[in-house]
């Protein structure tokens, strides 16, 4: 079942043929992406929403961008 | 030129994105639901249709079909985007795509063999493409037209890649129970089987005349149907005809027999409808009121207004008398308004300055929802309970991708 989080977390992405997460501190942790297994996109009003479902092997995660004000959000995890 | 129609059919669509997603849901039976309390199954994976899950079903009737079941609460935003990319993959093969659901859509390939080989080639590269994209399987039906396109879709899954050749359609069809054909309802079938009518073959075989008198317009496409003959063109993306009509519905998450409840879903509604015209620049001059009670029985009743509108509250106004004119034998289930009767363009301007300064209200609010994110402004009566919910979230078959018939579902 997905918790949701909806916090601000720092990520580190990287960006080659397009912006993956590959790391991310939630809660003085940082957590490693081993694999991003989906990715989509939302309207939020007028800005572009990337979306992530990233894993760390252990838990799964959605993180999501928001290019119109650079911030990164921890929606939930699993 | 020979007609060529490919159909494409994403294998439990939903189920499938949730599959992608989870690495841990893959190969287990899951069900996505909604995410409110009176939800049902919106798609299964293949792995829960094995245990007789089926679309529709509680819950309740799930898990009492398949114990194991894991339940999945739908993201409606991430099908929809996954659909816009499938269609992009489509659209590469084709300019004539017609989206048809989220999961499916029709192509036009007549044509195209000399760029990307003949129908099996091209279906091949269709599935790779898709599967690339997004990680996901699809069937594919291709035919001389639309109708045995999706006959053919639907024949092998998942995965499935059939095509039907002009030669093969009399064979096909001579023994084809008539309800496996596109169109053709459960209520139609037992209606075709209380004149004897059971296979394809038995329909073609009856005169137009008198399946005209029995089914009226109807009649004819039966008779060409039962043949397999279909002349309908596919409609791409962007030329589908002028929506007939905008409207929302919505479940709601308890049944209500508070009139202050029921008129402040009704504002909601009236909103999202008002909301949604204003942006195609739709108006209506037919307001309906639907509603749906716990037992389901469900009725609609109309009001015809003097002049279109797209206005909230004037669509507001016009659903409240409907309702204020009607006695409700018990709480209600659903409620959906809908505008009709559709005309394009702003039509009369305002004589009165409170009308002037009613729609500039509008279009500020309009502004500022389109920027942040709809009902960011939004009317003080639904203020106190923003976190409930505005929609069912279940996405219409009627939608699409873009046009007023794009809905942002939650």
């Amino acid at each position: 079942m997905t918790i949701d989080i909806k916090e601000i977390v720092t990520v580190v992405a990287v960006f080659d043929k397009g912006m993956r997460p590959a790391k991310f501190k939630w809660n003085g942790r940082v957590y490693s992406v081993k694999e991003v297994t989906y990715e989509w996109k939302s309207m939020q009003g007028s800005a572009q929403v990337h979306h992530f479902s990233v894993t760390d092997g252990a838990s799964l995660y959605e993180l999501s961008y928001n290019p119109s004000t650079f911030v990164w959000i921890l929606e939930g995890v699993e | 030129m020979r007609r060529v129609i490919m159909h494409m059919d994403m294998n439990a669509f939903f189920a499938s994105v949730e599959q992608r997603c989870d690495p841990a849901l893959r190969g287990r039976p899951i069900a996505v639901i909604g995410s409110g309390k009176r939800t049902i199954v919106t798609t299964s994976s293949y792995e829960a249709r094995a245990f007789g899950v089926k679309t529709g079903m509680n819950t309740y009737e799930a898990k009492k079909a398949c114990p194991e079941i894991i339940f999945v609460v739908g993201d409606n935003k991430k099908y929809m985007d996954t659909s816009v990319r499938i269609l992009e993959v489509l659209k590469g093969f084709s300019p004539m795509v017609e989206a048809y659901s989220i999961d499916e859509a029709f192509l036009d390939i007549s044509g195209t063999e000399a760029l990307f080989g003949g129908p099996s080639d091209i279906a091949g590269s269709v599935k790779k493409k898709i599967m690339d994209e997004t990680g996901l399987l699809c069937s594919i039906g291709i035919a001389p037209n639309k109708l045995l396109a999706k006959l053919a879709s639907d024949m092998r899954k998942p995965d499935g890649l059939v095509v039907i050749g002009e030669a093969d359609v009399e064979g096909l069809l001579r023994d084809l129970p008539v309800g496996e054909l596109w169109g053709i309802g459960p209520r139609l079938t037992e209606h075709l089987a209380s004149i004897g009518v059971m296979t394809c073959s038995e329909l073609a075989a009856l005169s137009a005349s008198l399946l005209r008198d029995r089914f009226g317009v109807i009649g004819e496409r039966l008779k060409l149907m039962g043949q397999g003959i279909d002349y309908s063109p596919v409609v791409p993306m962007g030329n589908e005809p002028e929506a007939k009509s905008v409207g929302h519905s919505m479940t709601l998450p308890a049944d209500i027999s508070d009139r202050h409840e029921i008129k402040k879903e009704l504002l909601r509604l009236s909103e999202m409808v008002g909301r949604r015209a204003r942006r195609y620049d739709l108006k209506g001059r037919k307001v309906s009121l639907t509603i749906r009670y716990p037992d389901f029985y469900t009725f609609s009743r109309q009001k015809t207004l003097p002049v279109s509108v797209n206005d909230t509250r004037a669509i507001y106004a016009a659903a409240l008398s409907i309702l204020d004119a009607e006695r409700l034998r018990t709480a209600v289930r659903l409620l959906g308004i809908s505008i009709s009767d559709m005309s394009c363009g702003s039509g009369q301007m305002h004589l009165f300055d409170g009308d002037r300064k009613r729609d500039e209200v509008l279009k500020a609010m309009d502004a500022v929802n389109s920027h942040f994110g709809e009902f960011t402004v939004t009317w003080g009566t639904l203020l106190d309970d923003s976190e409930a919910d505005t929609g069912a979230g279940v996405i219409s078959p009627s939608w699409r991708p873009t046009g007023v018939r794009h809905v942002n579902v939650r």
